[in-house]
């Protein structure tokens, strides 16, 4: 079944290699970008994805804050912050908020643990 | 200004070690490769003492990444790698297929995603070692010769320290330099070393 994915980070090599990797195991699924937390919001209003990919460290408000009034609006969104940022506060922020922190680097290993949170 | 004790020296060194190897590790993943890094030298440096002979810039030119991080600890983090060696560095993150003039047009993005992975590693270690929660900026990317490194660290009013890290990476045959320096004041180092005295 086809599924929207939201890739929200501000480095375009991290969403090249995250859309490489999510197309290569699943080439049907429709991908959408942003740049920024406040890109990121105006694209989940405008087309509901399905899944949602966020980084922490951008311009503008934190992925974090950004993925909080996401989840608060469409709660049932799979959203997972993908960040090199791991400490323990933003994993423990991560969990509290219902969802999950996958470290950096984007490889087969983090984006696989990506796709399982997804599907639940 | 003070300096270090030796006993903080000792484990503020241990701490620094183990954050370099998180950074080297995330390096590794990055390009997908195993590296041995070695000759794993901390040093702390006065401001006044940076040259580029104390820093043991041997190279001409640098490819170099700044990041800096607030909290209870504000300072800057500097990552370097000799210039020659940053081309082979994303070649090897874009993968053997991405031709030369997409390797050079990506140079800068991709150096800030790897800044973005090592220097992240590097602080989330020593935060979470000494449970001191900190923040991070967006890395920036620049070329510097070693005049410009040198430059750039004494004309940071806020250092007065400069902990560094040498480290030697062998990736297959190649033999490739880096350097992380912390670049600290004298109020954040305080902090730093007050918390391991409280972990101790």
């Amino acid at each position: 079944m086809t599924k929207k994915v939201l890739v929200v980070d501000d480095s375009k090599i991290s969403r090249m290699f995250i859309r490489q990797h999510i197309s290569a195991k699943h080439p049907d699924w429709v991908i959408t970008e942003a740049t920024t937390g406040e890109e990121a919001i105006a694209a989940v209003d405008a087309e509901q994805p399905d899944y949602c990919t966020m980084d922490i460290n951008m311009p503008g408000i934190l992925g974090t804050d950004a993925a909080r009034i996401i989840l608060g609006k469409y709660p049932n969104i799979r959203l997972v912050i993908f960040s090199a940022n791991v400490q323990e506060t933003y994993q423990e922020e991560a969990r509290a908020m219902g969802t999950i922190l996958v470290s950096k680097p984007v490889n087969e290993a983090s984006i696989a643990q990506a796709l399982e949170y997804f599907a639940g | 200004m003070k300096t270090l004790s030796e006993r903080h020296f000792d484990a503020l060194s241990e701490i620094i070690k183990n954050a370099t190897s998180r950074a080297v590790q995330g390096l590794s993943e990055m390009i997908g490769e195993s590296i041995q890094p070695s000759v794993l030298k901390v040093e702390s440096i006065k401001i006044e003492n940076v040259t580029p002979e104390t820093l043991l810039l041997k190279d001409k030119k640098f490819g170099v990444l700044t990041q800096t991080f607030t909290g209870l600890v504000s300072a800057e983090l500097v990552l370097l790698f000799a210039q020659e060696n940053v081309l082979q560095i994303v070649q090897k993150m874009l993968g053997a297929e991405a031709d030369i003039e997409t390797v050079q047009e990506c140079e800068c993005e991709a150096m800030c995603e790897l800044g973005n992975i090592m220097m992240n590693a590097y602080l989330s270690s020593i935060a979470d070692t000494l449970h001191m929660p900190i923040d991070s900026a967006v890395p920036c990317y620049t070329t510097k010769t070693q005049d410009d490194v040198t430059q750039y660290i004494k004309n940071d009013t806020k250092t007065d320290f400069v902990l560094a890290s040498h480290v030697e990476l062998a990736i297959e045959q190649n033999r490739i330099e880096g350097k992380l320096l912390l670049l600290i004041n004298s109020d954040s180092l305080a902090h730093i070393t007050n918390k391991i005295d409280s972990l101790a």
